[in-house]
């Protein structure tokens, strides 16, 4: 598995993440060296049969929702109702 | 100090008799971390006034052995009003508005929350060294690692900063550092322990569990957390009998498993020759030893490293300076609060898995990738089911070495993925795994067995830990109670 500095920045852009310059190589060797070793996975037979799931669905039933402004708390920047982001349209 | 000897369920026992206070006790906590959390720096933060309103109100919780009791708790399981701050600046300020489930079960029981225990940012790390608060240091020798992630947890209970803790176990994040510092860890069976209000790192690894100074402990915990609930689509509907009455020490004519790919090349002598006196114990309480073999060895850590980080580029996504957690300022646009805010609030462990997790899901590589990991997952859950017919466990080492040093892991990432080799197989497979002190290398650096039995044989697994407790000390010796 090779792994180039495009790839990284593909990578970066995807997750939304910001890799510095003077971090790209050291970024690069990682992931090159940890993905070398997940290619092992590649020597085992595949079973055929679909992953089973462990998800139960609960009832759709109405509950209180948590405190308005309790959850605001936690935000940067907010109004009285919401959340403020900078500007999305023009 | 002298309290901070006795176990939970020791000092539970004499609160009810009212030989001692839950404020007495709660008190000693917090003089043990005044004195010593300097240099052990196990916790991130306290909640005092907390712990005192909850060791004064003890009439409106529930009686049980371990009311009164203070505990100490992950730094990643949400705490109304007190921050949680999963070791990251992104969530360094972070005041949860709701209770996990399992601290509303805590608080239930009346057991005082004295703090929040650090950990690896994001429970992503297998020293505890990746905190944003500071590594924390082995009790047993502070230039050495707990072990993690869950190693603020380990570590105070170890150092006697606490006479209990919950932690969190998605490839070992209980049982490892459990092993390194000297202390019992136990990871219950996936689906046992809601998971609801424990911030995500892998969904479907992720389970919290008790650190304690002995089985006993453990099982009495878990009869306080254990239980469905319905705010989390992975918990179990099944009923749970007392963990703690369930401890009868009595392993005649159990067969306990030993894989012999767990005591090859890559494991230290001393931490072989403690695991198998381990087990030979057991042989002379009356068990069978049995030798296995566990195929699938070599895939477990790929496997393990692809579904942890897809899940938890997933999981981490909801970071992004809006709702909650950390902003970056001085921003242009949307897409600008989103890259920095998560650029400058996440730390190098956190932002490598991240990139990993996008890699192993992006277009092209998904299915030689995550899909694969999760066909070998299915593999490795059908191998265990084999052995598991001819044994009612498995013994092998929590770790391959003691607690290395401090900083020796911190450049290399795939070297520390390796150590976890024991322990991921278990959370793939959604087993429960005790973690058990056994011995110590010649350095005096503590050494754990571990015990894995088939899902929903928790019960089971914890009393053959009791029996190895009953018949021997070295529990005790390590938290200097013999």
């Amino acid at each position: 598995m090779t792994v180039d500095k495009d790839t990284v920045t593909y990578l970066s852009k995807l997750a939304k993440l910001n890799i510095k310059a003077d971090e790209m190589d050291e970024v690069t060797s990682q992931l090159e060296k940890i993905l070398g070793y997940m290619e092992s996975l590649k020597a085992v037979e595949p079973t055929g049969g679909e992953p089973e799931s462990v998800l139960a669905l609960r009832d759709d039933v109405v509950k209180p929702s948590a405190d308005k402004d309790e959850l605001l708390a936690n935000c940067a920047e907010r109004t009285f109702f919401a959340p403020v982001v900078p500007k999305v349209v023009e | 100090m002298e309290l901070l000897k006795h176990t939970a369920l020791e000092l539970g026992a004499m609160i009810a008799k009212g030989e001692i206070s839950s404020a007495d006790v709660t008190d000693a906590v917090f003089a043990a971390i005044e004195a010593k959390d300097k240099d052990v720096n196990a916790y991130i933060g306290l909640s005092e006034e907390l712990a005192m309103s909850q060791a004064s109100a003890l009439d409106a919780a529930a009686d049980g052995p371990l009311k009164g009791v203070p505990i100490a708790v992950k730094d990643n399981i949400c705490t109304k009003g007190v921050k949680t701050t999963c070791a990251s600046k992104m969530l360094a300020d972070f005041v949860p508005p709701f209770d996990a489930t399992v601290v509303e079960k805590l608080k239930a029981a009346g057991m005082p929350i004295v703090g929040k225990v650090n950990m690896d940012e994001f429970a992503m790390g297998s020293t505890s060294e990746t905190s944003y608060f500071g590594a924390v240091k082995n009790p047993h020798d502070l230039t050495r690692v707990p072990g993690g992630s869950s190693g603020g947890a380990a570590a105070a209970v170890a150092a006697g900063e606490a006479v209990c803790a919950l932690g969190s176990d998605t490839g070992g994040s209980i049982r490892q550092p459990a092993s390194y510092c000297g202390v019992t860890g136990f990871k219950p069976t996936y689906g046992y322990v809601s998971r609801y209000g424990l911030v995500a790192y892998a969904s479907s690894l992720d389970q919290i569990g008790p650190i304690a100074k002995d089985v006993a402990d453990c099982a009495a915990i878990m009869d306080v957390i254990a239980g469905h609930d319905g705010r989390d689509s992975t918990s179990l509907n099944v009923g749970h009998k007392s963990y703690l009455a369930s401890l009868k020490g009595d392993v005649k004519g159990k067969t306990i498993g030993v894989p012999e790919e767990c005591f090859g090349d890559g494991v230290d002598e001393d931490v072989k020759r403690a695991v198998l006196e381990c087990a030979k114990t057991y042989e002379s309480l009356g068990a069978r030893l049995l030798p296995v073999k566990l195929d699938f060895m070599q895939s477990v850590i790929p496997t393990y490293y692809i579904i942890a980080t897809a899940e938890a580029s997933s999981n981490l996504s909801r970071y992004d300076g809006v709702k909650y957690g950390f902003r970056a300022d001085k921003i242009n646009s949307v897409d600008d609060l989103y890259a920095e805010s998560r650029s400058q609030g996440f730390g190098a462990e956190v932002k490598m898995r991240i990139l990993l997790g996008a890699f192993v899901l992006s277009s092209g590589y998904y299915d030689a990738y995550y899909k694969k990991a999760l066909n070998v997952r299915d593999r490795i859950i059908a191998e265990f089911g084999e052995v598991f017919k001819r044994c009612d466990a498995l013994i092998f080492p929590v770790a391959p070495s003691t607690a290395p040093k401090l900083g020796a892991s911190l450049s290399d990432s795939m070297s520390m993925y390796l150590s976890d080799i024991f322990t991921v197989p278990v959370n793939l497979a959604g087993l429960p795994g005790l973690s058990l002190p056994c011995g110590v290398d010649r350095g005096g650096m503590p050494i754990g067995a571990q015990l894995i039995g088939a899902r929903g044989t928790d019960a089971a697994l914890l009393d053959l830990g009791f029996a190895y407790q009953q018949a021997t000390n070295i529990h005790r010796a390590l938290a200097g109670r013999a």
